[in-house]
């Protein structure tokens, strides 16, 4: 019975006819009963899939093109592996028709017919494949299952041609044979890349990695290698329009470039590569890419090429051992292990990537976390421009926003907003390059702006930092800026990047030290944090190892401040140099119970059970999320995310290690939304209020203290955990941030606030941290303010009253401030509404304060405890509401509480000739 | 130079560049304060968005505002002149895209106004739901509702209707994310998803959306997974809520004078207790199947 395709919402997927993107890059067809030959239902599922990449791809060009990257002949190409599903289960894996591992394939084109290849374009696939094979061989190891595979002419059933992005692998027809689908592209160029691509796909045949970062990545990695030896190719690519045109297709799709450093972002990371939810979600057809999943294919692509950089055959060597063992496909452990083996197979024992162990290597390239985390993601792409520019234009950069968020089974809902783009000069002050670029409006997760930032130091280069906050997300980039391109200059570079924490010293200079090749070397100063050159070596220009240091200079005497390999790519080369980034944070004594812990570092981990070390079953781990107004729990509090607040429950006293990576000696900035708002210092360093700036829209910076009262709430709060019942504890207002302690910030902002901090001690321009600025008087003054402060044990809580010019019986929050309600712990509070941490009054109002204490242990003593703050407190009587006498109190006295319950509350008014 | 004197520095800058903006304006901008001056007329601008797609329309989309019409840029923005005060734009898409028309009323045109994103798609819904006060779950009147590019204002029960909004029933990945905002004086303003419904008979209804009192915001309390109400309140301070696993307490709770528990676990099986001096309830078993479920379980002490 021939079932119908329909193409539904993701709720109904399951649907017989359905397409989905199960595991991996797989896209699964459910061909519902029907076994037998009709199978026009996966024609249409990948027929509609490759519409939609199509579009995709003409949007990116379109892009592209603006940023004079590409030309308007190359087509895109998304190859996929279609498993044609039965009742949610995959059809068996073809028998093979001939030998087993290790034999060839055999390709069987139809001679006639509609899936007949015209003529000529058949010769050159068969061309490719002939030429190619032993190179494919060499470099990716033999067919997983050899034999024959047919090629089949998918173009006139695709239709419409622009539309045609590329073809694509089945394991299995439906009857047991391989299959190549493959429509006819109007470039033979870009025929013989994507026809090797899909070759490789059918070199793994039924063994494909489980996740798209494994499969699709060393596939991508092999057919820019594969791609690039041209006698892998047939020699009629073998010129110079031809290698263009080739190079110009992996630029598209198969390789970010010289880009990577920029784009290894979090929000990268995860299974698949392509949301479940968004597979028939038709493109927009303006800049946005509808998601970025060809920012991951793209990347993937890179990554794994900075492997076969050092190990060419490394996709060999690990396919060998995948074959053999399937544990390697499915499992990341046994996976790392056998990359392990394999470069050391290569290279010898101890072997390296970019000078690190495989799986410290794997751990810093985010697009090969196949670990799906949830919740909002902000991902900033920049993409400078080279040509075009106008004589007077110095540096000039797309940068695009792409926000989204991942729920349960990868699928990704693609958000909406506004976000207000900061830029920050070197000293940290921020600069307005041009209105329309002010504010970012985002729409179906995708924003843009291309600002033109000024020559703002007499023609030398600087470092751009850039802010993108969104909501109670930020991602941030630094660029080159003038180290690229510039309007007043034909040359463009290839050879640039950014410089952070390399602390100079008075009389000395930094600069960076490129040695490539067989030990050529360049040194290149580096202005305010930037350096860029332009380096005319074809040696250089080839994809290979680099070893670039950092050095301070003094008196003629260098000082190495950093040493990084990198495998580039070929053609130019970006990259962000961190000096003294990569950190052990330690969380000494996490409690067993609840705990409120600050992340103060990029974790090189998306797992927080990993991190904390505790069982996924035993996880707790939460964040507030104001926009709901309730706490997001794991696995919905998604990964760490550096200068996040969190609350954990540890089932046990355990310290804690939190390997990551920090931005060395420069500000760095949290983002807040409207409410209440979890955070933590984003770096390892404790950092007082003076060191604090904050930024809304586009207003400039003020400091904490003058945010008060307008964008932030008059106090913040941190959360100590109660001595007898460690499941339970108190808010109390905390008056500087510690690094790795979580903090509840509220933002008083409709539109939200970034704040940012300075650490004490700033490189560059900058002689020390920004001027503090002193608090603001308040307009006015006080009569009084006093506290008490209850005490028992270990626990200690408080709770401010007073009396002031600008007071009123309201709430005003330059004065006044709240706090929870009861947490089960010990609290003190004033007011006989919602609790409030303090509470001021006017001059003329002569309010009975009523102060409570919260979270008594019943028959236990308490320590009670009037302090003056701000001038002479006047004495109080203390009337408890339950009765019994009052108690007169000066301030500095303390007196004994015996619990009798677990509230107490007392009307605090003025003795003779205080506050009445 | 001297940090005050790079700002200052960049301040003059804004100056300069200021004037590369959308066109017929000034910026002039001092250490703290913008000022824009627009000479030459009252333009409206904004884009104009698929909610099929979430980005524009594959062709132009005219826009109106009274005699004046402007076409959509390929990104989908426009800048169209209007009648000094005008409060309404007309979209029309083209036939091609055969959405029809759109009307959308705008906060008074006067200078340059961003009126945000104009939301067309190939149906047309009313989006419907309540605004509540968080800490009092009462309605808030006179909150302004924004969403797709509609406005509306809540009555005095807290419920809003916003009619014409853009939606499609093929898939709901622009809908859901785009924010429905709501602000209200004294309330902090805040962000909505309408997910996870969906249009019925025409209809998507919301429910009810909690925002916070400026005045009387409040951090929020710990996190939880399982919860509950003790009755009657007035018994119910100095509850121990004990949340015992096979037999052994793992967590334990005092109730405060607001007469609220609240447990924070793993998965598993518990039993709830619920003790007071002499006044208890019954043990409650509950099945907490994932750590981001949340369950609630009042109990009534006796």
């Amino acid at each position: 019975m021939r079932r119908s395709l329909r193409f539904l919402a993701p709720a109904v997927l399951v649907l017989a006819g359905a397409v989905s993107f199960g595991q991996s890059n797989v896209l699964e067809v459910e061909i519902g009963s029907a076994r037998g030959g009709d199978f026009s239902a996966a024609d249409a599922a990948v027929r509609e899939f490759n519409k939609d990449l199509a579009r995709l791809s003409r949007n990116y060009r379109l892009t592209n093109q603006a940023a004079g990257l590409t030309s308007d002949r190359i087509q895109f190409s998304m190859p996929s592996v279609v498993w044609l599903t039965q009742n949610g289960k995959r059809l068996a894996p073809p028998e093979p028709s001939g030998p087993r591992n290790g034999a060839p394939l055999v390709l069987q084109f139809d001679n006639s017919g509609s899936r007949a290849f015209p003529a000529e374009y058949r010769q050159v696939l068969e061309s490719v494949f002939n030429t190619a094979q032993t190179t494919l061989t060499a470099i990716f190891g033999p067919p997983s299952v050899g034999g024959v595979v047919r090629v089949l002419n998918f173009d006139a059933d695709i239709g419409d041609r622009d539309a045609v992005a590329g073809g694509y692998y089945v394991p299995n027809n439906g009857m047991g044979q391989p299959e190549i689908r493959f429509p006819v592209y109007n470039a033979p160029e870009t025929a013989a890349v994507n026809f090797i691509h899909c070759l490789l796909l059918a070199y793994l045949g039924p063994s494909g990695y489980e996740y798209d970062a494994l499969s699709e990545g060393l596939v991508r990695a092999t057919t820019i290698r594969v791609s690039r030896i041209p006698a892998a190719l047939p020699a009629q690519f073998n010129n110079p329009a031809s290698r263009e045109t080739i190079e110009l297709v992996l630029a598209n799709s198969y390789d970010v470039g010289a880009f990577y450093d920029w784009n290894n972002q979090r929000a990268l990371g995860g299974r698949r590569f392509i949301a479940p939810n968004l597979r028939n979600v038709p493109l927009p057809p303006g800049g946005s890419l509808g998601g970025i999943f060809l920012l991951r294919y793209q990347m993937a692509g890179s990554a794994w090429q900075k492997v076969l950089v050092e190990y060419p055959s490394f996709p060999a060597e690990i396919n060998s051992r995948a074959y053999l063992n399937p544990a390697i496909r499915t499992d990341i452990g046994a996976f790392l292990t056998a990359a392990q083996a394999s470069i050391d197979a290569i290279g010898g024992s101890g072997s390296t990537v970019e000078g690190l162990p495989f799986a410290d290597w794997f751990a810093r390239q985010y697009i090969l976390q196949t670990y799906d985390t949830l919740g909002l993601k902000l991902l900033m792409r920049v993409i400078p421009l080279t040509s075009e520019l106008g004589p007077n234009e110095f540096s000039v950069f797309i940068i695009e926003g792409n926000y989204f968020e991942t729920r349960a089974g990868g699928n990704e809902l693609l958000l909406s907003g506004t976000a207000f783009p900061i830029f920050w000069e070197p000293s940290f002050n921020r600069v307005f390059p041009s209105t329309q670029d002010d504010r970012m409006t985002i729409s179906g997760a995708y924003g843009a702006v291309v600002p033109t930032f000024p020559n703002l130091f007499s023609g030398s280069n600087y470092r751009m930092a850039v802010d993108l906050p969104v909501a109670d997300r930020l991602a941030r980039v630094y660029l080159p800026v003038g180290a690229i391109a510039r309007g007043s200059s034909a040359k463009v570079n290839n050879f640039y990047g950014t410089v952070i924490g390399a602390e100079n010293v008075p009389g000395g200079s930094i600069s960076v030290r490129l040695t490539y090749g067989s030990g050529q070397n360049v040194t290149i100063p580096v202005q305010n944090g930037a350096f860029g050159e332009r380096i005319d070596s074809e040696v250089y220009n080839l994809p290979g190892r680099t070893e670039i240091r950092v050095i301070r200079t003094v008196s003629g005497v260098e000082t190495t401040l950093l040493t990084r390999r990198v495998n580039k790519a070929l053609g130019a080369l970006g990259v962000d140099l961190k000096v003294d980034a990569n950190r052990v944070f330690q969380l000494v004594d996490l409690p067993l119970g609840l705990s409120m812990i600050g992340v103060p570092v990029q974790t090189l981990s998306s797992s927080p059970s990993e991190l904390l070390n505790v069982p996924v079953s035993q996880l707790l781990v939460a964040r507030y999320n104001a926009a709901r107004l309730q706490y997001d729990l794991w696995p919905d509090s998604g990964a760490f995310e550096r200068g996040f607040g969190y609350f954990v429950r540890m089932p046990a006293r355990q310290t804690v290690n939190l390997p990551g990576t920090v931005d060395p000696r420069i500000p760095v900035s949290v983002a807040l939304r409207p409410g209440w708002n979890m955070v933590s210092v984003p770096n390892v360093q404790n950092t007082s209020l003076g060191n604090i700036t904050v930024t809304v829209g586009t207003a400039f910076p003020v400091s904490f203290s003058d945010a008060i009262g307008s964008s932030l709430g008059a106090d913040f709060f941190e959360f100590q955990q109660d001595g007898a019942n460690p499941d339970t504890g108190s808010m109390i207002p905390a008056n500087s941030f510690q690094a790795g302690r979580g903090y509840f910030v509220r933002c008083l902002s409709s539109t939200g606030a970034t704040l940012t901090f300075f650490p004490s001690g700033m490189v560059g321009n900058r002689a020390g941290p920004p001027p503090p600025v002193a608090p603001e008087p308040e307009p006015g003054f006080y009569r009084f303010l006093g506290e008490f402060r209850v005490t028992r044990a270990k626990t200690s809580v408080s709770a401010q009253f007073g009396q002031h010019s600008a007071g009123t019986m309201g709430f005003d929050p330059r004065l006044d401030s709240q706090l929870p309600p009861g947490l089960g712990g010990l609290q003190a509070s004033f007011g006989a509404g919602n609790p409030q941490f303090r509470q001021v009054v006017g001059m003329k109002d002569k309010p009975d304060f009523i102060f409570k204490i919260e979270g008594l242990h019943n028959g236990k003593p308490y320590q009670l405890r009037y302090t003056s703050l701000v001038s002479k407190a006047p004495p109080i009587q203390l009337f408890p509401i339950s009765g019994g006498q009052p108690i007169i109190l000066q301030p500095g006295q303390e007196i004994t509480l015996m619990a009798n319950g677990t509230t107490a509350q007392f009307i605090v008014r003025a003795a003779s000739g205080g506050t009445r | 130079m001297k940090p005050i004197l790079a700002l200052f520095a960049v301040a003059v800058l804004i100056i300069v560049w200021g004037c590369g903006g959308a066109g017929g304006g000034t910026t002039t901008t001092t250490n703290n304060t913008t000022t824009t001056t627009t000479t030459g007329g009252n333009f409206g601008e904004g884009y104009v968005l698929d909610v099929r797609t979430g980005g524009p329309l594959a062709q132009p989309a005219t826009v109106a505002a009274g005699s004046f019409q402007a076409q959509t840029e390929p990104d989908g923005f426009f800048r169209v002149e209007a009648n000094q005060g005008a409060t309404s734009l007309n979209v029309s898409t083209p036939s091609t895209v055969g959405y029809g028309n759109w009307s959308f009323s705008t906060d008074p045109i006067v200078g340059t106004v961003d009126v945000g994103d104009l939301w067309v798609g190939p149906e047309r819904v009313q989006l419907q739901g309540r605004v509540i006060d968080v800490l009092t779950n009462q309605p808030v009147a006179g909150a302004v509702v924004k969403f797709a590019g509609r406005m509306g204002t809540t009555n005095s029960s807290g419920r809003f209707t916003l009619s014409e909004v853009a939606y499609t029933s093929q898939t709901q990945a622009t809908f859901w994310g785009i924010p429905i905002l709501v602000s209200a004086a004294t309330y902090v303003s805040s962000e909505f998803s309408a997910e996870p419904n969906v249009a019925i008979n025409g209809m998507v209804e919301v429910g009810d959306l909690g925002i916070t009192p400026i005045g009387d915001d409040t951090p929020p309390g710990i996190p939880f997974n399982i919860w509950g109400r003790i009755n009657p309140l007035s018994a119910a301070p100095g509850t121990t809520v004990r949340c015992l696993q096979n037999g052994t307490e793992i967590r334990q709770f005092t109730v405060g004078s607001d007469g609220r528990y609240f447990l924070w676990v793993p998965p598993g099986m518990y039993t709830l207790r619920f003790q007071n001096g002499p006044l208890s309830a019954p043990d409650v078993q509950v099945e907490l199947e994932k750590p981001n479920q949340v369950l609630r379980v009042d109990a009534t002490l006796q």
